[in-house]
């Protein structure tokens, strides 16, 4: 059974603030990776149902391809870096040094860049994240999915207590002008330690 | 001194107040770009500590505003994404004192007030 958790307007704020410096940190990985500017958009926060957590993902009809880290350590979660399918495809031959066939596939050599660029990129906002709250985090192997956005559900609840029903799920947008590529950075984490994480930002407040 | 600070999030607003707490600084808030260039304008702080991403415009676009009021203006640009060359490259190119990258230490904030000091 779930505990009810509530948040005061700073301590929602303070943890969307807290997954945006995740989010930023891991856009300046992914500059770098692209060799070009990378945006970050304001991040969304809400506790969700696990029935409804593919209406918060955006394209729930969509293609979509979700580079998916399970976390461990004193935090219980996911990192998924979500991209329509589109975007997956540019970004994966820009990784390879190719020209992009949008109407294409992902190919074994694609989801390999992909799901290491996945795993540096949760590496990284996972690092930022542990060294503001004071946490020790650490990021598991990643897997990548490729379907339908409202699919993408089964994998997300692989990595939630069989008990739990809710979540706490925070969203950063981005973006990379220069190729039109877009995706999400979606921290999900579960209600296991989330106690944790909240005495941190409540202690950040003062 | 007098100090501005412009972010949309309170929480981080008042990270950079409890980092500023011993310097008996005169402080002003702002959470969007509006407020920013009002405050700019009415409050005329020596430092100003400005977030990249606003909801309403980007932090450079105030910058770029900033600097028109007051070439002389002293900013600090507060980012999680200061790890990005362009960014970097971007803000300095539009009158930047300095970048800060989330998540910063008080030691930070202090470096930046000093810096502001001596240009004074």
């Amino acid at each position: 059974m779930d505990q009810v958790i509530r948040l005061n307007d700073i301590e929602k704020d303070a943890l969307k603030e807290t997954a945006n410096i995740g989010a930023g940190n891991a856009s300046s990985v992914l500059s770098k990776i692209v060799n070009s500017k990378v945006n970050i958009f304001i991040s969304d926060l809400d506790f969700v149902s696990i029935e409804g957590i593919e209406q918060q993902i955006e394209g729930p009809k969509k293609l979509v391809v979700g580079i998916y880290t399970p976390i461990s350590g004193e935090m219980s979660g996911t990192i998924i870096t979500m991209f329509l399918k589109e975007s997956a495809l540019a970004l994966a031959s820009a990784m390879q040094r190719r020209k992009c066939d949008p109407s294409g596939t992902l190919n074994e050599n694609d989801q390999v860049a992909l799901k290491k660029m996945g795993n540096i990129l949760a590496d990284s906002y996972l690092k930022s994240l542990g060294e503001f709250l004071g946490m020790g985090l650490k990021c598991e192997g990643s897997k990548i999915i490729s379907t339908f956005g409202e699919s993408i559900i089964d994998f997300i609840m692989l990595s939630i207590e069989p008990e739990s029903k809710q979540g706490l799920l925070i969203k950063t947008g981005f973006d990379i002008p220069t190729s039109d590529i877009k995706g999400e950075f979606i921290l999900l984490l579960t209600m296991k330690k989330i106690d944790d994480v909240i005495k941190k930002i409540k202690g950040k407040i003062g | 001194m007098k100090i501005l600070t412009v972010d949309d999030s309170a929480f981080m607003r008042i990270m950079i107040k409890n980092a500023l707490k011993e310097g008996n600084h005169d402080i002003k808030e702002a959470s969007n770009a509006q407020e920013a260039v009002k405050a700019y304008r009415e409050f005329s702080p020596d430092l100003v500590f400005l977030d990249i991403v606003l909801p309403d415009r980007s932090g450079v676009d105030i910058l770029r505003e900033i600097m028109g009021i007051n070439s002389a203006a002293k900013v600090v640009m507060c980012t999680s994404v200061g790890g990005q060359q362009k960014v970097i490259q971007e803000c300095i190119q539009a009158g930047a004192m300095d970048i800060i990258t989330k998540p910063f230490k008080p030691e930070d904030i202090s470096k930046a007030i000093s810096s502001a000091q001596v240009g004074k």
